[in-house]
């Protein structure tokens, strides 16, 4: 074992500052990286529940579905394409909701026809298939009637979806000719149509060529763009905007990491001076002692991401229902090993120091 | 051959605009199982000399030799490897390791520079701790050790490379009058033992019959 290694085992006290930060900030990166992940998840599961599947989106809406409007032949033309197999509508409306004995809650009200991994075809009309967290959000029953719209209008809840198919408010999804009238209801000045048109391609179809052809057969109907679930979640403004705030966020979080670690360390090493002359004088490099200090910055990384990694557990628990917090394991993978990397490179931020360490001070 | 040799060493520092000379063309051999006692006044250039005996320094001019290798001129990895390999310091406070036991720092002298404390180092640290009367505290820190005690594991600690050449600077400084006789009279046998040159530096007269030879400097020079 390391000279190093061995001061860290002998000497927790000194390292237990640093450790302290460290972990707090682990906790600060899990937290926002969670919030990141959440709220573009939850504005995004609409769309992310058709991966694999072609949207087809009035060109003058940008990718945003809900600007979308589509005329109601543009179904039959998609049909007829080849290598569609299934055409189906995709609409969705902002409104509210109060669960029998609960209360008023926003949620987002969805029209489709074609069943989903995470959404069963709509069974028929009047029922719903209602997000897993509704009751608890508004206060009621899980298996309460969603009474969605101002007229408490819908429906018999025959299911439950899971909450990751949201879209910035918990989903009931219907079948698309309910949300028309539905949407009527909602917004009696409007005449709600079909927003979306979702392609299921026939098995081995090219997706790319598919997304021409669907245009092309749309040609004389309404300009579109086809577009994968991906590509819409990439054009979303809001996302895109969140997480950028966020990933700002999550960059100075780790500049203060690399300064706090960089700040103990070169502390440490005015305060070892003499010692780091000795160790010179007997032979050391500036290299050993460097590669001495990043080995204790590691370790204190990986104490702190399991210190802070528990610490976020217990606070992410703690997190209302309606607060979208979801934590990735690919996210934290990417903290954990940006977090190791940051206290590397602050402990090597001494290397002028160690670098003007004499050894002849070691003498006299 | 002799174990060092200087000749003509000169150091020079420049302090402001003005060029201080602390070591003034000093010429010096110290032979193999030779025990050289330098003493001389504070700023003489005692302690000058012995970083260039050490490789810690380089001369202005002149040259220094290692068993007739020319340490001047060394980059920073090749006079490192020279103190790793060839020489063996004990320094005037010490200067163990504090969260290292006796046994670890000796050990520590091999493990810098990428080597590994392997069988052999292991069983030549426990051996110099023996021979040292250490045994029973090989496992403690130097903060548990008494004064004379942490002076002998640095003498271990010296010779655990099996040096060509010891570097001693005030070894009985923070040793009352017995400790320090025992400590330079435990040198003293080392190097009887070994064979190794050894350049004690010190104020001490009172263990300077200790040595094979004497050598007084004034003013960066040697004195006749």
């Amino acid at each position: 074992m390391s000279i190093a290694l061995r001061e860290l085992l002998r000497r927790p006290g000194r390292f237990a500052p640093v450790v302290v930060a460290m972990s707090l900030l682990v906790v600060l990166l899990v937290v926002l990286g969670g919030f990141l992940d959440g709220l573009s998840l939850s504005q995004t599961g609409v769309v992310r529940a058709h991966e694999g599947r072609l949207l087809v989106v009035a060109a003058d809406a940008d990718l945003a579905l809900d600007r979308s409007r589509l005329p109601d032949e543009a179904r039959a033309a998609v049909a007829e394409v080849d290598g569609v197999a299934d055409v189906g509508r995709l609409s969705q409306v902002t409104t509210t909701a109060r669960p029998d004995g609960g209360e008023l809650v926003d949620v987002v009200l969805v029209g489709h026809d074609l069943g989903l991994d995470a959404v069963p075809a709509p069974v028929g009309p009047g029922t719903a298939h209602v997000d897993e967290r509704l009751g608890a959000i508004a206060g009621a029953p899980a298996d309460a009637p969603p009474a969605v719209g101002p007229q408490d209008a819908c429906c018999e809840a025959v299911g439950s979806v899971l909450s990751d198919v949201s879209a910035g408010a918990p989903s009931v999804w219907v079948g698309h000719d309910t949300w028309l009238e539905l949407a009527a209801s909602i917004d009696p000045t409007g005449a709600p149509t079909t927003q979306v048109l979702v392609v299921e391609p026939a098995a081995g179809s090219d997706l790319g060529a598919l997304a021409d052809d669907v245009r092309a057969a749309l040609a004389g109907v309404v300009e579109v763009d086809v577009a994968t679930a991906d590509e819409v979640v990439a054009a979303d403004e809001v996302v895109a905007q969140q997480s950028g705030t966020f990933q700002g966020i999550i960059g100075v979080t780790f500049l203060v990491t690399l300064l706090v670690v960089a700040l103990f360390f070169v502390l440490l090493t005015i305060e070892r001076v003499k010692l780091y002359a000795v160790l010179k004088a007997i032979g050391g490099r500036s290299p050993d002692l460097l590669a001495g200090l990043a080995a204790q910055a590691v370790v204190i990384a990986l104490v702190a991401l399991a210190a802070g990694g528990l610490l976020s557990a217990g606070l992410v628990a703690l997190v209302p229902p309606d607060l979208p917090v979801v934590v990735v394991p690919g996210r934290l993978a990417i903290l954990a090993g940006a977090t190791v990397a940051t206290a590397v490179v602050g402990s090597l931020l001494t290397l002028r120091r160690i670098l003007r360490v004499d050894p002849a001070a070691a003498i006299g | 051959m002799p174990a060092l040799q200087l000749q003509a060493a000169r150091k020079e520092f420049t302090a402001g605009d003005q060029t201080v000379v602390a070591l003034d063309d000093v010429d010096l051999h110290v032979d193999d199982g030779e025990f050289l006692v330098l003493m001389g006044p504070s700023g003489s250039g005692k302690t000058t000399l012995l970083t260039l005996a050490g490789a810690l320094a380089t001369p202005t001019s002149g040259s220094v030799l290692l068993a007739g290798d020319e340490l001047s001129g060394l980059g920073d990895a090749a006079a490192a490897r020279v103190r790793r390999e060839r020489i063996g310091f004990v320094f005037q406070s010490v200067n163990l390791v504090p969260f290292l036991t006796a046994r670890e720092n000796l050990l520590a002298v091999r493990t810098l520079g990428g080597g590994r404390a392997d069988r052999a180092a292991k069983e030549r640290a426990d051996q110099l701790l023996d021979e040292l009367d250490l045994a029973d505290r090989a496992g403690n820190l130097p903060g548990e050790l008494s004064g004379g005690q942490r002076q002998r594991v640095a003498i271990g600690r010296a010779l655990m490379n099996d040096p060509d050449l010891l570097l001693v600077d005030e070894p009985t400084s923070a040793l009352d009058s017995v400790l320090g006789r025992q400590v330079v009279e435990l040198l003293r046998e080392e190097v009887d033992r070994r064979g190794v040159a050894a350049v004690m530096v010190t104020h001490d007269e009172r263990v300077v019959d200790l040595g094979d030879r004497v050598v007084e400097m004034v003013d960066g020079r040697i004195r006749d």
